[in-house]
């Protein structure tokens, strides 16, 4: 029986509760003798030049053994932008010049026998700055903005002005969202040992292979020459997508001590070590006729970038042109250099930030018409996707709508504003649309079977926590015909084969690719064996005679002709094969493939205090097959609760005067407690799509797409109040 | 200084500890013992969490001197030789365990909570567990884990 959508425990689980699990902080155990400690000193101004660095005292203080600034850091390679390698490498080049262009942009490093060493010498370390006026917000330098060289507008369709001209409504409204932060529980954290014949680096990250490419780059290695693994990680969502500059600095430092170095962020360092979601302002112009069906969208927004990097990878409005079959969409973005970190993605770039404006619009359209919000999507329902013309791969959008309606109980709902009550709070009730490009990348898998029966799957991928591991189990088993009991899975290491990237809801959808593939070779390859090895049962059958269930290969029709892969084995060695998943190319699609979702949501309001709760939330999701209905569930749950984060308690704050983050730590920028957390349900539509392998979406982003704005929604109708500014902060209601 | 300190059952003599660390420095870079995490180092998310002399701390904010001749029990402790805890259990089957960062501070308040009151009701999960963020699972497989060794536990007793 297969055991891809089963629900079985996380395979690593054993290893995550005995506190076996070794993350990059954890490591090295075994040979850490010669390990030593970096930390860094970050600038204290937002913008301005080094003037002086005193480092007497630093460097003669208890077991400091090298102190790295600009004027004695190893040169580094820029990437050139075309080579960028993915959505967030690095890209400031550190401790190159005099420059700073960020408060917390590391200005000095320091290396010692001990973290307590290096972090006592790293407080001694003085710097001096001719400080100039820095651009803090978005606000402050939203004359200036710019066209980005990089890219034209995405999206013209059809003729917007006449389609606003000709509606009978129109909605203009601007809505603003904030940086945030991405915060795993983990910080960013890196060891490096550097020698002559290999650069071995133990990283928290997202993805390896763009680790390794952008080490070799900027230090002017052969991509052979490192090695990067990362077994254990403790989250990411997006800010470890990539190369940053805590490894930078710790790479620097093996270097030029010849020792195993190990950096490892603070929290208040989080606040400017890995990116950040941008700072966004959003215009969106909706035109409908009267019975709410639409015949214009506009999207005008001004995004942050930093100030020394003007090709943002990501465009906030990519995606709004896919929800809804309207003839006239226009989209377009506009930057902003604000002296701060180069934006990177954070739970979806796109959707998650594009679609918060765009999906409480809807809620205010259908508000000036009179009409349901859940009636009026219904109603722009897109047969095909806007965006490109193609038919959907698959699409279960609308059974999103009917059963997350369904079971949240909305058609209960009372339309008007500040009409449901529990006691003394407001009760509003809110829902939107989420979608989310389904896509993969190229990945390798390499499947391996002994004599004793037992398996391994490996691939160069990455287990953000997400369940990578269980997954890959459990579809290299099937793939296979073996008990999952009897595979093992590996990953996080660049000598395994090939993977891609931990982001973009890529994952699930490429490992799984890439394990069928190999699993089902090395089946095939079996079986070849088998039938033409005297000594088996199985001699001289065709191939495509002999089927396999839980590690038994037998001839269709008679069971009792057949042995197990370990005996087969035993007579012919340790056998393996490999999978190679290409994704189809964008070129010359023919369809296009997305997820879709639904997020229907409660809140509570105090209207004395202006305090809100979300107290229930249903989200159905069509994100094709799910392998794992166990580790879906809990991904599609902690992706709500981000979202809540992100509607109400989440900002990082800035300093107007000096562009110092004025929140950097737990204390400050709030993360959602358990206390926060209300009843949340998700549901899976599940659907087959034969343009995509397995009919894997992937899950990552749209669980949390959708959840913002939403609750936005439901604030507006709980309290007759239309917050546009994200968080909904009590201050906002009041 | 030298710091004597029990850690799950075992005497440890530790040497050449600075009067400055933290017991949770102690713990993972001295004694061999990652499994409790820093996450934040001043006391803000609970992932440190580590029984003292029975009761739950935040080891990064207990000072490594503090502990001197007392009791400590970290999440390696939990299992008895092979077998889990009934508390650790439940978190693999709940589904409570995504990166796993947040989990071993988790498992020793989640432990203590049902070692005191071994019918949790919702609001006193909640609250016991208060102090521990979780960035990956948002919270509710969490619940569902201490209700489950809870009941466990109960039924075994
Ligand atoms: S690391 Fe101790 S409470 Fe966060
Ligand atoms: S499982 Fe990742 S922080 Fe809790």
């Amino acid at each position: 029986m297969s055991v891809v959508g089963r629900p079985i425990a996380r395979v690593e689980g054993r290893l995550k509760v005995t506190g076996a699990a070794r993350y990059t902080a954890d490591l090295p155990q075994d040979d850490g003798k010669d390990l030593v400690h970096a930390v860094a000193v970050c600038a204290a101004v937002a913008k301005g030049r080094i003037t002086s660095i005193d480092a007497r005292q630093a460097r003669a203080a208890g077991g400091v053994l090298e102190l790295i600034t600009h004027h004695n850091a190893p040169r580094l390679r820029p990437v050139p932008a075309q080579e960028v390698l993915g959505p967030a490498h690095e890209t400031l080049l550190v401790l190159q010049d005099d420059r700073v262009h960020y408060s917390g942009q590391p200005v000095a490093v320091v290396v010692a026998d001990t973290l307590e060493n290096a972090t006592h010498a790293a407080s001694l370390v003085r710097v001096e700055y001719a400080e100039e006026r820095p651009v803090a917000t978005l606000f402050e330098g939203i004359d200036d903005a710019f066209d980005s060289p990089r890219y034209a507008p995405p999206t013209t369709i059809g003729d917007v002005d006449r389609g606003l001209a000709d509606a009978a409504v129109v909605i203009d409204r601007t809505y603003t969202t904030p940086a945030q932060h991405h915060h795993p529980m983990e910080t960013m954290a890196t060891t490096v040992r550097w020698t002559a014949d290999e650069v071995t680096v133990h990283v928290s990250t997202q993805t390896i292979s763009m680790v390794r490419d952008g080490l070799a780059t900027t230090f002017g290695l052969r991509p052979e020459q490192v090695r990067v693994v990362s077994e254990f990680l403790g989250g990411g969502f997006g800010g470890k997508a990539a190369w940053c500059w805590p490894s930078v600095v710790t790479a620097m430092a093996a270097r030029l001590t010849g020792r195993q170095v190990r950096l490892v962020t603070t929290r208040r360092q989080m606040f400017a070590a890995t990116g950040q979601r941008p700072h966004s302002v959003q215009r969106v112009r909706l035109g409908a006729r009267r019975d709410g069906v639409l015949t214009a969208i506009a999207q005008d927004c001004v995004g942050e970038t930093s100030a020394f990097y003007d090709t943002p990878p990501f465009y906030i409005g990519a995606a709004t042109p896919v929800p809804y079959g309207c003839p006239n969409i226009r989209t377009t973005q506009r930057f902003v250099k604000v002296n701060c970190q180069t934006p990177v993605p954070m739970r979806s770039p796109v959707e998650g930030v594009g679609l918060v404006s765009v999906e409480s619009a809807m809620d205010e359209l259908a508000a000036e018409l009179g009409v349901d919000p859940l009636e009026l999507r219904r109603r722009n329902y897109a047969e095909r996707d806007p965006n490109s013309g193609l038919p959907w791969s698959s699409n279960g959008l609308l059974e999103c709508y009917e059963r997350g309606a369904r079971r949240f109980g909305w058609p209960e709902r009372n339309p008007e504003p500040r009409s449901m009550r529990d006691g003394r709070y407001l009760v509003g009730w809110g829902m939107a649309t989420a979608i989310r490009h389904a896509g993969s990348d190229p990945t390798s898998a390499l499947v391996r079977l002994g004599a004793d029966g037992r398996a391994v799957v490996q691939i160069g991928s990455q287990d953000l926590g997400t369940g990578t591991f269980t997954i890959m189990t459990q579809v290299a088993a099937d793939a296979l015909g073996v008990p999952v009991e009897m595979m093992r899975a590996e990953l996080g290491d660049t000598d395994l084969p090939t993977g891609g990237g931990s982001f973009g809801s890529h994952t699930a959808a490429s490992v799984a690719a890439a394990a069928r593939l190999a699993g089902e070779a090395l089946r095939a390859k079996v079986i070849r064996i088998a039938v033409a090895d005297e000594g088996s049962p199985l001699s001289g059958a065709s191939p495509d005679d002999v089927l396999v269930d839980d590690g038994y290969l037998f001839v269709r029709g008679d069971r009792s002709r057949g042995e197990r892969y370990a005996q087969i084995l035993r007579r012919n060695r340790l056998q393996s094969a490999t999978g190679d998943h290409t994704p189809p190319p964008r070129e010359g699609a023919t369809v296009a493939r997305w997820a879709f979702g639904a997020d229907f949501t409660e809140v509570k309001v105090d209207p004395e205090l202006g305090t809100v709760r979300v107290t229930r939330h249903v989200k159905a999701i069509e994100a094709g097959r799910i392998i794992n209905p166990r580790t879906a569930r809990s991904q599609v749950i902690g992706g709500v609760v981000m979202g809540i984060g992100q509607a109400l308690t989440e900002a990082t704050e800035v300093d107007r005067r000096d562009a110092r983050i004025t929140n950097a730590g737990f204390w400050g920028y709030h993360v959602p407690v358990n206390a926060d957390v209300p009843d949340i349900e998700a549901i899976f539509v599940e659907r087959d799509d034969p343009h995509i392998p397995g009919s894997v979406k992937g899950l990552g982003e749209i669980a949390t797409i959708g959840t913002a704005p939403a609750i936005l929604n439901a604030v507006f109708h709980a309290t007759g109040k239309r917050v546009r500014d994200l968080p909904i902060t009590p201050d906002k209601l009041l | 200084m030298r710091l004597n300190v029990t850690v799950n059952g075992r005497a440890e003599a530790v040497d050449d500890v600075w009067e400055g660390e933290s017991l949770l420095y102690v713990l993972r870079e001295r004694l061999g013992l990652p499994g409790s995490k820093n996450a934040c180092e001043q006391g803000e998310c609970g992932s440190c969490t580590v029984y003292l002399d029975g009761v739950p701390v935040c080891a990064c904010l207990v000072a490594a001197g503090q502990a001197e001749g007392r009791a400590v029990r970290t999440v390696e402790g939990l299992a008895e030789g092979d077998r889990l805890d009934p508390v650790q259990e439940a978190f693999v089957e709940a589904g409570a365990v995504q990166c796993g960062f947040c989990t071993p501070g988790l498992l020793v308040q989640a432990h203590d909570l049902i070692e005191r009151n071994p019918r949790p009701s919702d609001a006193e999960i909640r609250e016991a567990l208060a102090g521990n963020l979780c960035r990956c699972t948002g919270y509710e497989k969490i619940l569902d884990a201490v209700r489950l060794a809870a009941a466990r536990k109960a039924g075994a007793a």
